[in-house]
């Protein structure tokens, strides 16, 4: 019986890897199909000859990017700022959730509706716009910063974070002697670490990507971010071809080399914070 | 005391303008080899009269677009070519100039913004009427009308082509047009010579002899007849063809028709009629509606597929140098063809216009003596001597032709220039050679990386794109009715002709009805009223 069991469960256990294997094979043939048709000659790009293996290797659209001054400011720019973002991000984020998640706050409640609204109630691109211009902070980097400054979604998670830990250790620690912010620091927060890697994943990505506050708030291209670089450098390549000038590139070429660069910052830090993943957001989901 | 101050200067600037209007623009008439151009006598015969527009110091700033390759260490707005203009400008005029970036890709959206928000430069430009008309009409633009007449000199010389009312709302002017370079047609279409050859037919000229070569590309298995894609932004696959059962009885209907309206035109149900037919008989693409992105269509057009197309003009030659190197011949597959004819037997190619972009200054944020800098700057950039050394570097070099050269990528990084010298020529492109057809083949023939065409090829590509050259007439004004409904009829325009290709033959009037009804339905009646209404009204 236990042979059978045994058996069964092996055959159980192949099927699956076997079938999750092939749906991470398929889940890969977009990125790598992206990545072949960066590397691809432009005839064989025009004459769709590009599935997932590159043809007739040509790393021109590489080196156009990394070779453009924009794009390697905007690069070690982009990182910086989302580096600093992300931790204003968070400490403005833990310091919004932790006493919304005391329970008998005064005003608590009131506040977090108001955190909630945000939500659902958008502004505008206009009204957003003019609150910016208001704040003279048009052309600045604190354009990038301050209105994205906090998210009410990642906010409320990380309060529900707050709100599972036991209260007995809350009272442990007063009983210590410790006070509110001390609290904070040395308790809470490293029970809550995997939320807060969570929500700084959130955060650097939603930096990494962000292009529309760029657009709209930065008039000097010191400030354009890599992604902001790369959609104009495939406006460059749009360009030659309706001029009717020359090129080795296409646009395809281009786009794809530039996924391939903007992507590779996030790929690399993924599986560090990975691990992270499923617990923070777990946490933070029990006594939503 | 202030009034007749005021007069004073201004009587004083238009006997200037008169003054810069005499002023002498030198065009790259030395062509002899390889030359540099020396900026300072360029400008040198304008001197005389710029010295007398050189006031009080002024402070402006001026749009360009950022499509994120300067050269490194350089940004959009601050380069070789932006310090060489500035330091021209405050030479020239005591205009001190900045620019301000703007991401190509987004143009309108960011100028929408900064105009909503009172923070758009001093100069903006872009390609859409829609948003110049929106602009102009809720009074966010400068009048620009007397400052033309003080400064635009240059610009009504060489960019007068362009100028024709379409920048005008009324009496008022607001807005200056870029002027284009190359004459181009919209659409061309191309056929397969080679295909021609094997099956013993001639080059057609007509949509009978069109129907008698697709049909034998069929029935010798050659390839899809007539390849289409399935854009759903663009009329070009069918407007040509669908617009040559149109007779436009005079301007008004031209007017009222063009281009997007087309495809309803009196006569036009007869063109889709034939397009069903030939769709069922198995001469066009299939399941083109399907290939939004057209990497289909351009790789069938590669791999030698396909017999005929209909698309924008230069489109497919990427594609078919890609064939020809294949086939290892210059000129081994498609060439320009033109074979629609109209039911009088001549035909009609509709072309460019040529004006470019809406060229504009802000109301709010520019004063007087502002907006009077920025005419003199866009006037400065009109004269092609300047033009040419803002589009082609100021260390341009022409060529055996009298081409100026392309500098190179390497050689734009090295100086410090942007990759796309063209963003900072807003005002002409409409150099001495760009329509002398015979120079610019040769030179496009010099200037391929593949040896796909001859020189002969290009000749033979202008010269059928020019056979019956036609504009449609445009004002600038856009009715309310269109501003409501255009962009939703537009994409239910382009529905409604796939809807009326693909459906099977007996279905084509049922089909054809109902989505004349939705157009009718959704505001199409009132545009075309409201266009042949404004058209009755200037004329």
């Amino acid at each position: 019986m236990s042979a059978i069991n045994s058996k069964n469960e092996r055959l159980f256990q192949f099927f699956w890897t076997a079938f999750f294997i092939l749906i991470t094979c398929i889940a890969m043939i977009p990125i790598l199909r992206v990545l072949a048709v960066s590397l691809s000659g432009k005839n064989a790009i025009l004459a769709g000859k590009v599935f997932i293996l590159p043809v007739d290797i040509n790393i021109e659209a590489y080196t156009r990017a990394l070779q453009s001054g924009s794009f390697v400011n905007a690069f070690w720019y982009s990182i910086v700022l989302m580096l600093a973002s992300t931790v204003i991000n968070l400490v403005m984020t833990v310091l919004a959730a932790y006493p919304l998640s005391k329970k008998g706050l005064v005003g608590g409640k009131i506040v977090m509706t108001l955190f909630v609204l945000t939500m659902y109630l958008h502004p505008g691109v206009i009204p957003e716009y003019l609150n910016v211009r208001d704040f003279k902070m048009i052309d600045t980097v604190w354009a990038l910063i301050v209105p994205g400054a906090l998210s009410a979604y990642n906010m409320i998670i990380m309060c529900n974070a707050f709100k599972g830990i036991d209260s007995a250790i809350y009272d442990a620690a007063k009983i210590d002697g410790c006070s509110e912010a001390r609290c904070l620091l040395s308790v809470v927060l490293p029970l809550v670490y995997p939320t807060m890697a969570t929500l700084g994943l959130f955060y650097a990505v939603g930096r990494w990507n962000g292009i529309s506050d760029v657009l709209y708030y930065i008039n000097s291209s010191k400030y354009f971010t890599v992604q902001m670089v790369l959609k104009q450098f495939v406006e460059s390549i749009n360009v030659s071809v309706e001029e009717g000038l020359q090129t080795n590139l296409v646009a395809e070429n281009i786009k794809a080399a530039s996924i391939v660069i903007s992507m590779l910052p996030m790929l690399i830090v993924y599986p560090f914070v990975q691990k992270f993943f499923t617990k923070g957001i777990m946490v933070g989901a029990v006594k939503g | 005391m202030k009034k007749k101050l005021l007069a004073t200067v201004l009587s004083a600037c238009m006997v200037m303008g008169v003054l810069a209007g005499c002023g002498n623009s030198k065009a790259p008439a030395d062509t002899n080899g390889t030359q540099t151009a020396d900026s300072t006598s360029d400008s040198g015969k304008t001197d005389a009269a710029a010295e007398d527009l050189k006031g009080d110091e002024v402070d402006i700033t001026v749009m360009v677009w950022d499509r994120g390759n300067a050269a490194p260490n350089t940004t959009t707005e601050d380069n070789a070519l932006t310090q060489w203009i500035q330091k021209q400008m405050k030479d020239l005029y005591n205009i001190n100039v900045t620019y301000v970036s703007v991401p190509r890709s987004e143009s309108d959206d960011k100028v929408n913004i900064m105009m909503s928000g009172g923070t758009a430069p001093n100069i903006v430009f872009t390609y859409s009427q829609d948003l110049f008309y929106n602009y102009a009409s809720s009074g966010a633009l400068k009048d620009l009308s007397s400052l033309y007449q003080q400064y635009g000199s240059n610009i009504e010389q060489y960019c007068g082509e362009a100028q024709n009312g379409i920048g005008d709302l009324g009496d008022q002017k607001f807005a200056v047009m870029k002027q284009r370079g190359t004459e181009n047609a919209r659409h061309t279409a191309y056929i397969r010579k080679d295909w021609l050859d094997q099956l013993g037919m001639d080059v057609p000229k007509t949509k009978e002899e069109l129907g008698k070569y697709l049909y034998a590309v069929k029935d010798a298995g050659l390839g899809t007849p007539w390849a289409m894609s399935g854009r759903s932004d663009t009329e070009k696959m069918y407007l040509n063809f669908v617009g040559s059962y149109v007779t436009l009885t005079d301007d008004k209907m031209a007017y009222t028709y063009a281009e997007s309206y087309m495809a309803v035109a009196p006569g036009s149900k007869d063109g889709l009629k034939q397009l069903n037919q030939w769709y069922n008989d198995g001469l066009i693409t299939q399941d083109f509606p399907t290939d939004t992105d057209e990497s289909v269509f351009l790789a069938d057009v590669a791999n030698g597929k396909v017999g005929f197309v209909l698309d924008d003009t230069t489109h497919i030659w990427d594609s078919t140098a890609v064939l020809n190197t294949t086939l290892g011949a210059e000129d081994a597959s498609f060439i320009p063809v033109q074979c629609f004819d109209l039911p009088d037997g001549s035909y009609r190619t509709p072309y460019e216009y040529r004006y470019a972009m809406f060229v504009m200054i802000p109301e709010e944020t520019t004063n007087d003596e502002q907006a009077a800098a920025c005419m003199k700057y866009l006037n400065w950039l009109a004269d092609p001597a300047n033009a040419v050394q803002v589009r082609y570097t100021p260390e341009l070099t022409y060529d055996e032709l009298g081409v100026a050269n392309e500098p190179s990528t390497a050689d734009k990084e090295a100086k410090g220039y942007p990759g796309t010298c063209d963003d900072l020529c807003i005002m002409n492109l409409n150099f001495d050679w760009v329509n002398d057809y015979e120079t610019m083949s040769k030179s496009q023939y010099a200037a391929q990386e593949q040896d796909w065409a001859s020189v002969e090829w290009y000749e033979n590509y202008y010269d059928v794109c020019a056979n019956g050259k036609y504009r449609f007439p445009i004002y600038g004004y856009i009715s309310d009715e269109q501003a409501t409904y255009g962009t939703d009829i537009k994409n239910k325009m382009l529905t409604f002709v796939y809807n009326c290709i693909c459906a099977p033959s007996d279905q084509f009037e049922t089909v054809y009805q109902k989505g004349y009804d939705e157009l009718v339905n959704s505001g199409l009646q009132k545009i075309l009223d409201a266009r042949a209404a404004y058209y009755d009204s200037v004329n």
